[in-house]
This record gives structure tokens, sequence and C-alpha cells, in this order.
């Protein structure tokens, strides 16, 4: 039985010192524009500027690893929370894998001659295999947010379900039909290799943006419950992390649907020089996305593992509220 | 202690604990879990005094390790104790 007469010593001189955590985070922001910048306005390879990228996502993907893994240990076994933050940082592991795939021998377009099938084919199956991958974590990303609504609501936190939260679901649903709609336009654009080559493995790709869609869709629903919550739960460094996480499925959802469109258009009509500067800029959001990640495992990570911010006037502040309320 | 009673009781020691809480969990939530424990403890927030912060915060403990994980959780309710309870620390 713990002892009501006494407590640990806390370090009570922490206070305000969020300020490590947000010099990591804007560095990231920082190295990612100085990153994007670079290449905007030199002439690199395909190969080269989509590695470069891969390795942002990577740098991103493991910082979230790590820091989720952390926050997890700190829920006791059991514990929602430490199940879901070990299931979200996977979510930038397996984007980095996916995005990766792409640099495999066989598919790039930009290659000269003609290409060996096998090659293609080979190439062609490890994409569909990280796209199962990506379908898979979507469902994973589903169940971390249904679960997290759960747990909240039995937390007793209040629930209001406004008219635009039914407005932004109904928006996340349409782009998830709009990706889905034209991911093979898509496919066309990123694998016309794989088109040409081995034709079986397009309609695999199909069924698994079909299974996508049905993940997005759920995705869309909870994220947005669990976007409530947070808005109700009146701030904290807690809410911080699931805006983030539920950012980063927003502007990967959207980064789909927009990529789907790009090669639609691109695929209907003559190609110019301006398709280019918008595809990277597809690239730009499926970054972005990742940094959102990086960005809720970091507000989780603060959360379960700074110093007590302790308000400095704690007596005056309670005293002002005391006399507003 | 003296802000206590200038403040007015239990009210001022509920706000005094929700504004510890709110920079991880947020206000909302602080003030709900809080409201919580004192239910538990078989208080009211007006009848809350310093000698109930201590039990409150063994009530609390539990709910804010969903939030912010067991260490954090520990460390929040004995910064309750010792800045809201007056508990010394050891």
């Amino acid at each position: 039985m713990e002892s009501i007469e006494q407590t640990r010593p806390i370090d009570l001189s922490a206070s305000r010192s969020s300020s490590r955590y947000s010099i990591w985070r804007w560095t990231a922001l920082g190295a990612l524009v100085v990153i994007e910048a670079t290449f905007w306005f030199t002439a690199a390879t395909f190969r080269v500027g989509w590695g470069a990228r891969v390795a942002v996502c990577a740098a991103l993907a493991l910082s979230a690893l790590t820091m989720s893994l952390l926050s997890a240990r700190s829920f006791g076994r059991g514990q929602v929370a430490r199940r879901s933050w070990m299931m979200i940082g996977c979510l930038g592991i397996v984007d980095t894998v996916l995005f990766a795939t792409y640099l495999l021998p066989g598919l790039s377009a930009a290659q000269q001659g003609p290409a060996d099938v096998d090659t293609v084919a080979r190439s062609g199956s490890v994409v569909l295999v990280g796209t199962v991958l990506s379908m898979l974590s979507r469902f994973m990303l589903a169940y971390v947010l249904w679960t997290t609504a759960r747990v909240y609501r039995q937390s007793g936190l209040r629930f209001h379900f406004y008219r635009r939260d039914y407005a932004v679901v109904g928006v996340l649903l349409v782009l998830a039909v709009i990706s889905l709609v034209y991911s093979s336009a898509a496919m066309r654009v990123q694998l016309p290799r794989v088109v040409t080559y081995a034709p079986h493995l397009m309609q695999w790709f199909d069924l698994t943006e079909l299974a996508r869609l049905f993940a997005l869709g759920c995705c869309s629903v909870f994220g947005v419950v669990v976007w409530r919550y947070a808005t109700e739960m009146g701030g904290g460094l807690v809410a911080k992390a699931w805006r983030s996480v539920l950012l980063y499925a927003a502007i990967y959802l959207l980064r789909f649907a927009y990529t789907g469109v790009l090669s639609h258009v691109i695929t209907a009509g003559p190609p110019s020089p301006g398709m280019r500067s918008l595809y990277v800029a597809g690239l730009w959001a499926l970054i972005l996305a990742e940094f959102m990640l990086f960005l809720g495992a970091s507000y989780q990570y603060e959360a379960c593992s700074s110093k007590i911010e302790i308000p400095q006037e704690l007596d005056a502040l309670a005293s002002q509220a005391q006399l507003r309320g | 202690m003296a802000a206590n009673t200038i403040a007015g009781g239990g009210e001022f020691l509920v706000r005094k604990s929700v504004f510890l809480l709110a920079s991880s969990v947020g206000t909302v939530t602080a003030e709900t879990l809080i409201s919580q424990a004192i239910e538990r403890i078989g208080c009211t927030r007006a009848a809350l005094t310093e000698s109930d912060i201590s039990p409150l915060a063994i009530s609390l403990k539990p709910a804010l390790s969903t939030f912010v994980g067991d260490q954090k959780a520990e460390q929040l309710t004995a910064a309750l104790r010792v800045l809201v309870g007056g508990v010394l620390a050891q």
C-alpha cells in the first residue's frame, strides 16, 4: 500500500523545459526544408532525387519509431496506449519501405533500352508486397484509432460530434474514393514497366487498393472521432500527439488522391514541364505526412518522459480561474 | 494554508490541481479525471481539503497513466501531493 504521508522527491526546479523537444522538432523541419530546397534548385537524376527523399523519410520514420517505442514502454503491460504507440511507430517504417521499393531495378521508366521481364516481375512483386503491407498498416491505424476512442469514452471525456465533423468525414471519404478511382492511373505512371511486362500483377494492385479504401474509410471515421476527443481535452501534449497522428493520416490520404488525379491528367494529355513540379509537390506531401507522424511521436514521448511543467504563480493562477468561474 | 483559506477551499485546490496537470493532458481532461477521483474517495469538490489530496492522488494515478504512462503519472501525482496537498517530499 502506498504511503499517503510521504511522497517521492520531485525535481521542482523543472519548469517550462520543453525547449529540448522543440529544438529537435524545429531542427527536423529545418533539415527537411534545406534538403528539398537543394533538390529544387539542382538537376538530379530520378534515382538520386527519389533516394534522397527515401533517406529523409527513413530518418523521420526511425526517429518516430524510436520515440513511439519509448513512449509505449512508459505504459503498463495490457494498456491500450502501449499497443497503440507500438503500432503507430511501425507506420512510418512501412511507408518508407514502400517508398523505397520504387527504386528497385527494372522499374524506372527513365532506364534506357528493353527491360528484363523477370527482373520487372520480381521488382513489381516486391512493390506489391510493400503495398499490401501499407494496406495492412492502414487497418492497424484504424484499429488503433478505434481502441483509443473507446478508451477516451471510458475515461469520461465529453464527446460532441458536430455537423462540421460529419462534413470532414465526408470530405475524407470522397478523397478515399478519388484515390481508389485513380489508383490504376497512378500505378500506370509510377510503374509503367510492370503494366507492360507483368500485367497480371495489376489486378492484385487493384484488389489491394480496394481493401485500402475500406481501411482508409475506417481511419477517416475513427480519426475524426479521436480528433474531436483531442479537441475536447482542452490542450496538452497528448492532444497534440493525437492531432499530429491524425494529420499524418489525412495528408497521406490527400497525397494519394492528388497523385492519382495528377497521374490521370498526365496519362490523358501530353506531358508538360509544369507537371514535374506538381508531381514533386506530391512527394512533399508524403514527406510532410511523415513529419507529422514524427511530430506526433515526439509530443507523446514528451508527455511521457518530460519533467513536470509547474506553472509559475500556481496559486495566483488558480485563484484567478476560480474568480472567473 | 493561507492561499487555500483566502481563495475559498476545495474549489481552489481543484483549480490548482488542474493547472498542474494541464500541460500534459489538457485542462478538460485534468478536470474530468480529478472530479472522478474526488467522487471515488467519497468527497466533493467544495469539501476537498489538503488532507484529501494524497488519497486523491492515489485514486488519480491509474487514470492519468492511461494518458501519459506510469512514470509520468507517478511524477504528476507526487507533484500534486507536494504542491497542492502540502506533503513534504522525502
